[in-house]
């Protein structure tokens, strides 16, 4: 039961911490907390499934394309909004995202209606192991996979590249990283780009292992937020450990307290968090 | 003087803003209000009743409107089938649209607080279609509470009874975490043991989650012989089947009426074949339930194979009968008025005879409604009298297969 209940936070915390990276970058490059980023999830399995069930395409495609129309769509809110309001006072920001976020929302719902959908139409039987103790689909598998592919693929480009040196810079102090010579434009818009792909992608595989519906981006921002408290504001390896930690204890909860306050563990863990070391686990100030 | 030219200028437009809503003034229009839910969980339901209270309006209209020849005008608003938005919306229906006399909201979890913080405090009849809890029984609403659907304790008795007699000895119970499911949950729980059945759990889930594995796991721990869902199909209840499905927790399912919609089945009809629910139903009698799959299937096409649609129209068509029989659009002479009107010993009325029920009122008599959801009778606390209906899986449709009277 333990190892079945393991098994779902993983998935459910890769999830989360897919999204969480984006958020956690652009929490700490743009100064501020980003409510859009779930219904940009939503986006991003929307699209998806436009592709694969509406047009027919193979799912690998309809990946890559919602990914990059996810990414094309941040960037067109960094540009015809969040950069005419910059300067201005966070919370300024931070509302119009939420503005931002029922915008988009409600797009995908006059689109695509409030009904439940889903990337396949039949259920998939998962594979038995230990007499029945594990059970995991195919489906679930993969996103595993992919999911350490795009976390390793994520911390290559932050730790190997000029531009993800210069992002976490950038995160870490954005004065400092501008009197150096990056080219904060240029870094701005990458960070957009990168987290529309990862939040899209967390969106899909959400989308594979359960289901489509208007509200699963805006649903899981809470816990995504939690996962950047967590680890860390503009840490983008705590957001990961974050997303985990979150994922993990939510149903691990399960074993101890009715399944229903589930939700309520994910801020158990930040406010605590919050209550003993603000900074995060693998932050430094606030 | 000026500035008291001022304030006289400012206190008429006040004046005439709230004669205005309180609809002293002539009006053309007799505004109801209606708070069905067009998005969140019940969405799948909320859009056809909707169309259910629009015909109930059109044949209304049709047939010279009331008080006189004023038009019935509907105004919603989306409850997104959350409480809290929900009690915003109906005090928007209230305060702004001035409205006396409101249809809905459809979940009971919504229902209640609206009663008591809304409807009851303002003196606004309320007719629900849909929400089905024990709770609203006994809920301090002051008569201004109706419901057009009958209450849960008879589908909890006959769900526990129907579980039992498929063979179930032993059943798990999930239950969405509102009225509606607590409510439905223990009347079933009650039923089942006193039949001799063993409820090995009964787990409350938080509507919206992406996983339900976790309880799932908790509700099949005991290996019990069915599970007894209580749930909206698209805020949990198709997930939960889904999952439960997948990871093999279950084979074997009791549905209730949140459930009866085809998507339940999308997909996996394989699984699902010869499954069974339950759902409230029309009272045998009348020829309304006929008349108006007719007259629905002119307007929308095809009626949907989805409970509530009926119960909507006539909750409009009753309480278009209370202002009619009131002669005022005001909201303790409504609830008396509905009270009043409504007999079963009366004349019958039809679903398609406006006019006839505008003659009965004026001459005095009183009307014995066949409505579209079969007779409308209400007892002293607003709850509808009514059966429930038993409903199968059959290639993928619902079909219904049953009814049970009280």
């Amino acid at each position: 039961m333990v190892l079945q209940l393991l098994l779902n936070g993983l998935i459910y915390g890769s999830i989360i911490a897919l999204g969480g990276i984006g958020l956690t970058l652009i929490y700490g490059i743009l100064n501020f907390g980003h409510f859009a980023h779930g219904d940009l999830m939503t986006l991003g399995a929307y699209l998806a499934y436009l592709f694969t069930v509406q047009l027919a395409l193979p799912l690998p495609f309809s990946f890559v394309i919602a990914g990059l129309l996810t990414a094309a769509t941040a960037n067109l809110l960094d540009k015809i909004l969040y950069k005419k309001l910059e300067g201005r006072d966070s919370v300024t920001i931070m509302i119009s995202a939420v503005g931002a976020a029922l915008i988009i929302r409600n797009l995908i719902l006059m689109s695509w209606g409030p009904q439940l959908k889903f990337l396949e139409r039949g259920i998939e039987m998962p594979l038995v192991f230990f007499d029945g103790l594990l059970r995991i689909t195919r489906t679930q598998i993969m996103i595993l996979i992919l999911s350490v592919i795009f976390v390793t693929a994520v911390h290559l480009f932050l730790s190997k590249t000029k531009l993800g040196k210069a992002m976490r810079a950038m995160s870490d102090n954005t004065a400092l990283a501008k009197i150096t010579g990056i080219n904060t434009e240029r870094v701005i818009f990458w960070t957009w780009f990168m987290s529309g792909i990862l939040t899209s992608s967390a969106g899909i595989f959400l989308a594979m292992d359960t289901h489509l519906i208007p509200e699963m981006g805006w649903n899981l921002l809470l816990p995504m937020f939690a996962a950047v408290i967590l680890g860390g504001i503009g840490n983008p390896y705590g957001a990961i450990v974050g997303g985990l930690a979150i994922g993990i204890s939510q149903e691990i909860s399960t074993m101890f307290i009715a399944a229903s306050y589930k939700p309520a563990v994910a801020f158990a863990i930040m406010i605590l968090m919050l209550l003993v070391k603000p900074s995060g686990l693998m932050g430094k100030k606030v | 003087m000026k500035s008291k030219v001022k304030f006289l200028l400012i206190l008429s437009l006040v004046m005439v803003f709230v004669l205005s809503s309180l609809g002293v003034l002539a009006q053309e229009s007799v505004r109801v209000g209606t708070a069905l839910p067009i998005t969140g969980g019940l969405a799948a339901y909320g859009q056809d009743a909707r169309n259910g209270t629009l015909l109930a309006q059109k044949i209304i209209n049709e047939q010279g409107g009331l008080l006189n020849g004023m038009e019935l005008e509907l105004v919603n608003v989306d409850t997104q089938t959350q409480a809290q938005v929900g009690v915003d919306a109906a005090q928007r229906l209230v305060n702004i649209n001035g409205v006396q006399a409101m249809v809905g909201p459809m979940s009971s979890g919504v229902t209640v607080p609206i009663v008591e913080s809304v409807t009851g405090p303002n003196q606004v009849v309320q007719i629900s279609p849909s929400a089905t809890t024990p709770v609203l029984t006994t809920v301090e609403d002051d008569g201004y509470f109706f419901r057009t659907a009958p209450s849960d304790a008879l589908q909890g008795v006959v769900a526990g009874d129907f579980a039992f007699d498929q063979g179930f000895e032993s059943i798990a119970i999930m239950y969405v975490n509102n009225d509606y499911g607590q409510g439905l949950n223990d009347a079933v729980i009650d039923q089942f043991e006193a039949r001799g059945g063993e409820v090995t759990a009964s787990i409350a889930f938080e509507a919206d989650q992406v996983s339900y594995r976790s309880e799932l796991m908790n509700a099949a721990s005991d290996n019990p012989d069915a599970l007894l869902l209580v749930a909206y199909t698209d805020d949990g209840g198709i997930t939960i089947i889904r999952q439960a499905l997948q990871n093999g927790f279950f084979e074997e399912f009791v549905f209730t009426d949140g459930l009866k919609s085809p998507t339940i089945a999308e997909g996996i009809e394989d699984f699902l074949e010869g499954k069974y629910g339950t759902a409230p139903t029309s009272l045998p009698g009348g020829r309304g339930p006929e008349t108006f799959a007719a007259m629905y299937e002119e307007e929308y096409g095809e009626l949907p194979p989805l409970p509530y649609i009926d119960s909507s129209f006539d909750a409009v068509f009753v309480i278009a009968l209370g202002i009619e029989k009131a002669g005022t659009v005001d909201g303790p002479a409504i609830r008396d008025a509905i009270r009043e009107v409504l007999d079963p010993e009366g004349e019958t009325v039809n679903i398609d005879e406006w006019d006839k029920a505008k003659e009965l009122i004026a001459a005095g008599q009183t009307i014995n409604f066949e409505g579209a959801s079969g007779p409308v009778i209400f007892d002293e606390v607003g709850d509808r009298a009514g059966a429930i209906g038993i409903w199968q899986v059959q290639d993928g449709n619902i079909v219904d297969v049953d009814v049970v009277v009280e």
